[in-house]
């Protein structure tokens, strides 16, 4: 499987694929505010579970399932590595010393960099909240065609000026992969030595200039050939594609749940600075033990 | 020394009768106190029983607890039991026992000269926090202390070389204040001296934190101005009147920039005429994030902005045409392939080998190519709305492609737009006629200074919405490396490219 | 059906105008071909017509345009777009949409109609041009010649009376050159749509074409019968336009009519010549391919064989052969032949799986610095700010004599300064081949590098060839440019299908009809004149030459 597929809606048709584009995202937007919402960690683990329960009814592939593995622990590395080191809670306790703060200049500026074993169980748990949000994005990305998500939009009244825009970046995108290549290709050819072969960083600017060149021909010939067929006469909202109403009603159940959880916390934090109400103790309660 | 034992009860609504059995390790004695039983011959022993309030409702008491004269060094362990008629409850509590030179000396000296009975004052109860009346606020939290945030001070502090803490810009008032009930029974009349500190709730080791006022402003009453006493405690003096109860309202200094948010125990000793009295509170530290709190609030009046202004966008499109429509979107692909998509990918392959640090290699794609992308593109297309297309169809793209409809994303498009189009629009990029190189340096920086500002609202809102910590050097290190350095470059690169392009675009 | 009047246009930024005083008309259902250089202002003249230079600015225009007796030139472009289609040069970058029926559709969506009508106009275009059934295909899968067909359709969909094609085949190959201009013979025929073509490559498409003007600096110099073409054009032979090699072939030999008819050619070199006995021909002979008794092997390849990751046939099988110092070689073949991958393997872009290929006795992943490889796509190459800076890249040992020199040879001196990448096509083909000369490299590799390029671009690219082989220098160049193979190389392999099925001399292979239709490739017409006049087979006029006096 190459990496344009990987990234590519799959052929078949599951639930998940037929599922509307507004449906989709209107979950994942939902989802990543309750990740966001929730502090607690039974809770944050229960939603990452359900991210990965929906992949597995969607029946991702095992390719996928190792490729969303990857990022997934990769993800979590990160959240680790840096709370790891900057963990700013007590207790905690110092692992390793990277920069000992009676070193010169760096100790004093950074005042010691550790590595603290309460900060790599706080980065794991805090971690779940984007790998929640990356494994249900590549969900919807492996279910869903850009089109069927570009319908959705352009159902919100996307302006198709924007649209277009959007699918023209789509479209080309593979090319301009193909194209970088290419001039990455040239840079090798062109260089004189080994080591100039590898060095694409180094070079950026001098790699930017031909394919900036290409877009701008590109841009030049697309435009002439869509005013011709009338760019700028498109109006909003012309396409719709049916919405079930059992996907409306999945949608409004979410949303209000969502709306709940947002607003219990909300009233909790309240509570902390001042605002406190005995009738919502119920409330206090309720997210204390599960936000 | 006394050792606290505090009880919540459950969200029942009825009050409960529960026996509480502490069973102490050989070489220790309980003392008598009001309430406790000694249960056998050793005094190892005590018992009480405490009627536990609905609700979450609390009980606590002190034992006090009295090693034996040559004890040794080492660890021990104590067990507190529970026992109600539907649970039972047990904790061991574990701790090192070390004879200190000062507790021994005293110990002699009391053993010569002290009559105990004459003096036997001790501490009641510790409450926290109160008001400066010692009013205490059902609705705050119990032992939590909130502080300010000092983020942006502690920053430039650091900036200006003032190091992290800057006594006089910052202690103005006590962070809250402790109400110290004292028993009294032999009416003694006696200056004594107050003492807290902060203890590791794990190892029990002396924390930083607090502080001590070292000259008080008089006209302001509480509040601190000059130079510190002492360092990682907090002390005053407290004054015994000859009354059997007496309390005393305590100001509670907290070091803002070095404390740390968390689970303390607050030691409080109370010290005089050769005796020391310590009682250990368990307390909470929280942080008030008003810097992150302040980011997420401008991001989203940057998001209500850029919302309000979205109806002008087909306009921009009228304006520049097909070809700047779509020489946007190419762009924007470009963007999202060469940044987007390999920071998403290698960024974390690098986040392995680098940690956090990897953003300053990711940077040279998101900082530097950004910019080249963005400048060379209102080079060729210098009409306000064109950057914020850009954003919109790289955003969007990033959502489209890989499922990455995060709000924490819009915000940050938002924040991005709202702030670089003001820049522009306020360096009159837009509305000069030629764009000479002095002038694109200026705005190659101001760009730099800008996207310095975007990162710091980021790695805000980062901490705010994730929960994430991150130094201030290091949102530092990022906002000058990722922000200044890279996106100035960047913006200049894009000029001098921007400028190269104009030949291509032809007529 | 078109009548353009006095027409001229100033661009604002332009102190001379582009177009001036065009006139030109167009019947209902006729065929015409536009020829001339880059640059001539064809470009803007599609754009006048299609309505597209309001949008470029307020520009300084005269004169009138007519479609279907209309005066169309204050029309906005969406509104002409109803009446003319216009398809540019490269379908790739005209296509915007991720399948097939959105982007045929698009037109139709812009003017607001029902999906269901949409759905039967799209079904019933993409049959009308070939491609039935391929609605739901991604663009991604089509293969060039069926992204030209897609434009096409994208356009045919509104169903206009004029269709204008701006250098439509410049990027194919000469079986898909042949393949486009039937599907538009037939919508000429079918459909009575009228037809203007701008394309320079005359050679591959005047049996098409009955009428042909030529422009040259923003006028027309020539419009009339394709026949009587060539007697206008031979006073301009800097217009760019590629003549056929017949009327090459009257005008070096002399002859009273200049025609692409073999018949008549062949009539009146009987007439008027003399044919030229065997023996000195073939001395002749000798003396055009001198590079070939040289004989110093500079690369050799030994049984290369290269299977790419996850295919079970291998791409290259077993493919030995040697490339002399000296010697320009050309690579021919049908697509999927095997040709980039085998010049990959020798630039060093792809690593050697299997067998051994040597440059000057070293394995070639260690003598990458004596090679120069120019790609398909030359534009991607350009990296620096100028050409000067171009020329140099790279290339501390280039002293300032030899840059001038240089640039002299690519005639580029008065562009030293400028930025490659806003010079013209040919002149781009140019920077980079002089940045490849410039380190002097023993082995100078060219893939496909005359696609689209005008005349004159094309002589001067020859010319460098040449003179770069006459200094020693070794040139394998992929090619589907019979002429330019023929009048530029020493030797041809031809590859199908992974395999060598021909490696010989020039003339040799070119001359093998059947060998060049199993290689996809369009035999020279001069074969068949030197067939009828019963001469050894002639591939180039030179050869014809040898043997006429």
């Amino acid at each position: 499987m190459s990496v344009r597929q990987l990234w590519e809606g799959a052929d078949k048709k599951g639930w998940a694929e037929e599922l509307n584009g507004r449906t989709k995202l209107i979950m994942l937007f939902l989802f990543a505010i309750l990740t966001i919402t929730v502090d607690n960690p039974r809770t944050l683990f229960l939603l990452f579970s359900v991210t990965l329960l929906l992949h597995v009814a969607a029946g991702t592939s095992i390719y996928k399932w190792r490729v969303l593995a990857i990022l997934l622990l990769l993800g979590l590395w990160g959240s680790m590595f840096s709370q790891a080191l900057f963990f700013a809670q007590t207790p905690r306790t110092p692992l390793l010393t990277i920069i000992s703060p009676e070193c010169p200049y760096l100790g004093q500026l950074t005042g010691g960099l550790y590595v603290y074993r309460e900060g790599i169980l706080y980065g794991a748990v805090q971690g779940l909240r984007s790998a929640s949000m990356l494994a249900l994005g590549l969900l919807v990305c492996w279910t869903s065609d850009p089109r069927q998500l570009l319908q959705a939009l352009l159902s919100w009244r996307l302006s198709p000026q924007i649209a277009f825009m959007l699918v023209t970046a789509i479209r080309f995108l593979p090319v301009m992969a193909a194209e970088t290549g290419e001039v990455i290709t040239a840079l090798q050819l062109r260089s004189d030595s080994q080591k100039g072969r590898s060095a694409v960083l180094q070079h950026l600017p001098y790699i930017c200039k031909p394919l900036l060149a290409r877009c701008l021909r590109r841009a030049q010939t697309l435009a002439l050939s869509v005013v011709s067929r009338g760019f700028f006469l498109a109006s909003v909202g012309q396409r719709r594609e049916e919405w079930l109403l059992r996907e409306k009603l999945c949608c409004l159940v979410f949303l209000g749940f969502t709306v709940a959880v947002v607003a219990s916390k909300i009233i909790y934090l309240l509570s902390e600075q001042g605002l406190y109400f005995g009738f919502f103790r119920i409330i206090y309660d309720w997210t204390v033990l599960y936000l | 020394m006394p050792l606290y034992i505090n009880l919540t009860s459950f969200d029942i609504a009825q009050a409960q009768l529960a026996q509480i059995k502490v069973t102490l390790p050989k070489g220790f004695v309980a003392l008598p106190n009001n309430g406790w039983q000694i249960a056998n011959d050793q005094g190892q022993q005590a018992v009480a029983m405490w009627q536990l309030p609905g609700n979450y409702g609390q009980n606590f008491d002190l034992l006090y607890i009295k090693p034996q004269e040559q004890l040794q060094a080492g660890e021990y362990k104590i067990l507190v039991e529970a026992t109600c008629e539907a649970w039972q409850l047990k904790q061991e509590i574990s701790f090192n026992y070390v004879p200190s030179d000062k507790t021994m000396q005293v110990q002699k000296a009391a053993n010569v000269v002290v009559d105990k009975s004459q003096y036997n004052w001790y501490i009641q109860s510790v409450n926290l926090p109160v008001d400066a009346q010692g009013n205490k606020d059902d609705r705050a939290a119990a032992n939590v202390i909130y502080v300010r945030d000092t983020t942006l001070e502690g920053f430039r502090n650091r900036m200006t070389g003032d190091g992290a803490t800057n006594w006089s810009a910052v202690f103005n008032h006590p962070a809250t204040f402790v109400m110290l009930e004292m028993r009294n029974p032999q009416k003694d009349v006696r200056v004594l001296k107050f003492k807290a500190e902060l203890l590791d709730k794990n190892t029990g080791k002396l924390v930083p934190g607090l502080m001590t006022a070292g000259k008080v402003v008089d006209e302001e009453g509480h509040g601190w101005a000059g130079e510190t006493g002492a360092a990682g405690e907090t002390t005053a003096m407290i004054s015994l009147d000859g009354k059997k109860n007496q309390t005393f309202i305590l100001p509670l200094y907290v070091d803002y920039f070095t404390v740390l948010e968390g689970d303390y125990n607050l030691r409080v000793t109370v010290s005089g005429n050769g005796q020391e009295k310590i009682q250990e509170v368990p307390i909470a530290i929280t942080k008030k994030h008003n810097v992150g709190l302040g980011a997420v609030g401008f991001s989203f009046l940057c998001a209500l902005l850029a919302l309000a202004s979205s109806y002008r966008l087909p306009g921009c499109i009228k304006r520049i045409g097909a070809r700047g429509a779509i020489t946007v979107a190419l762009f924007a692909a470009l963007a999202f392939g060469g940044i987007t998509l390999p920071t998403t990918l290698l960024g974390d392959l690098l986040h392995v080998f680098l940690g956090p640090f990897s953003g300053l290699v990711t940077g040279i794609l998101s900082g530097v190519l950004q910019y080249l992308l963005i400048v060379s593109l209102l080079t060729l297309f210098r009409a306000p709305g064109v950057l914020a297309l850009m954003f919109f169809v790289k955003y969007m793209l990033s959502g489209l492609m890989f499922g990455h409809f995060t709000p924490l994303g819009a915000l940050s498009t938002c924040v991005s737009v709202v702030v670089l189009e003001a820049v522009l629009y306020l360096c009159g990029f837009y509305r000069v006629q030629q764009l000479g190189k002095h002038y694109m340096m200026l705005v190659a920086l101001l760009l730099g200074l800008a996207d310095a500002a975007v990162t710091f609202i980021n790695l805000e809102q980062m901490m705010f919405f994730y929960r994430l910590y991150y130094a201030d050097w290091y949102m530092a290190l990022y906002m000058l490396i990722n922000g200044l350095l890279y996106s100035s470059i960047g913006a200049w690169l894009g000029f001098k490219t921007g400028s190269k392009l104009q030949q291509v675009m032809g007529e | 059906m078109l009548k353009i009047e006095g027409f001229s246009y100033r661009y604002q930024s332009r102190n001379c105008f582009t177009l001036k005083n065009i006139n030109l008309q167009l019947k209902p259902g006729e065929m015409l071909l536009l020829a001339g250089r880059s640059g001539c202002g064809k470009s803007t003249l599609i754009k006048a017509i299609s309505g597209l230079l309001g949008s470029e600015g307020a520009g300084e225009l005269q004169g009138s345009i007519y479609l279907q007796n209309e005066n169309i030139t204050n029309w906005a472009p969406e509104k002409i777009g109803q009446l003319v289609g216009t398809v540019y040069q490269s379908p790739d970058d005209q296509l915007f949409a991720m399948t097939v029926a959105d982007e045929v559709g698009f037109a139709l969506e812009n003017q607001g109609l029902e999906p269901q009508v949409i759905a039967r106009e799209v079904s019933d275009t993409l049959a009308l041009v070939g491609l039935a059934g391929f609605e739901d295909y991604s663009i991604h899968k089509l293969s060039g010649g069926q992204r030209q067909r897609l434009a096409l359709a994208s356009i045919l969909i509104t169903k206009p009376r004029l269709l204008i094609l701006d250098e439509p085949v410049s990027q194919m190959n000469p079986q898909g050159v042949q393949s486009f201009l039937q599907l538009l013979l037939r919508l000429n025929k079918e459909e009575k749509i009228a037809i203007l073509m701008i394309e320079h490559r005359v050679n591959e498409l005047y049996n098409y074409f009955t009428r042909l003007a030529v422009m040259d600096e923003g006028q027309i110099i020539y419009d009339g019968s394709m026949a009587e073409a060539w007697y206008a054009l031979t006073a301009r032979q800097d217009v760019g336009v590629r003549e056929p090699q017949n009327v090459k072939l009257c005008r070096a030999l002399g002859l009273p009519r200049l025609t692409t008819d073999g018949v008549q050619i062949v009539t009146m070199i009987k007439e008027q010549h003399q044919i030229v006995g065997e023996i000195k021909a073939r001395a002749n002979r000798k003396a055009l391919a001198p590079a070939m008794l040289q004989e110093e092997v500079l690369l050799k390849a030994d049984s290369v064989t290269f299977t790419y990751p996850g295919s079970k046939e291998p791409t290259l099988k077993f493919l030995s052969f040697e490339l002399h110092r000296g010697e320009i070689v050309g690579l021919m073949g049908f697509n999927g032949a095997g040709k980039s991958t085998l010049m990959n393997l020798l630039g060093g872009l792809t690593k050697l799986q299997q067998g051994s290929i040597t440059l000057d006795c070293l394995p070639i992943a260690k003598a990458l610095g004596k090679i120069g490889y120019l790609r398909q796509e030359p534009d991607l190459m350009l990296l620096a700010d100028t050409v000067r800076e171009e020329l140099c890249w790279k290339n501390s040992a280039l002293g300032e004599a030899e840059l001038q020199a240089l640039l002299s040879k690519l005639n580029l001196q008065q562009y030293e300064h400028d930025f490659p990448l806003a010079l013209s096509k040919g002149q781009r083909l140019r920077v980079v081949l002089g940045a490849m000369l410039a380190k002097k490299p023993e082995l100078l590799l060219l893939d496909e590098p005359t696609t689209g390029q005008d005349e004159q671009s094309l002589q001067e690219i020859k010319q460098l060839l040449v003179d770069y082989k006459e200094q020693g220098g070794t040139v394998f160049i992929c090619t589907h440019d019979v002429e330019l193979a023929a009048e530029v190389t020493d030797r041809i392999i031809v590859l199908r299908q992974g395999e060598i099925i021909a490696d010989a001399v020039a003339n040799r292979v070119l001359s093998d009809v059947t060998l060049l239709e199993e290689g996809g490739l369009t035999p020279s017409s001069l074969l068949e004149i030197a067939g009828e006049l019963k001469l050894p087979p002639c591939v180039t006029i030179e050869e014809v030459q040898q043997y006429v006096r």
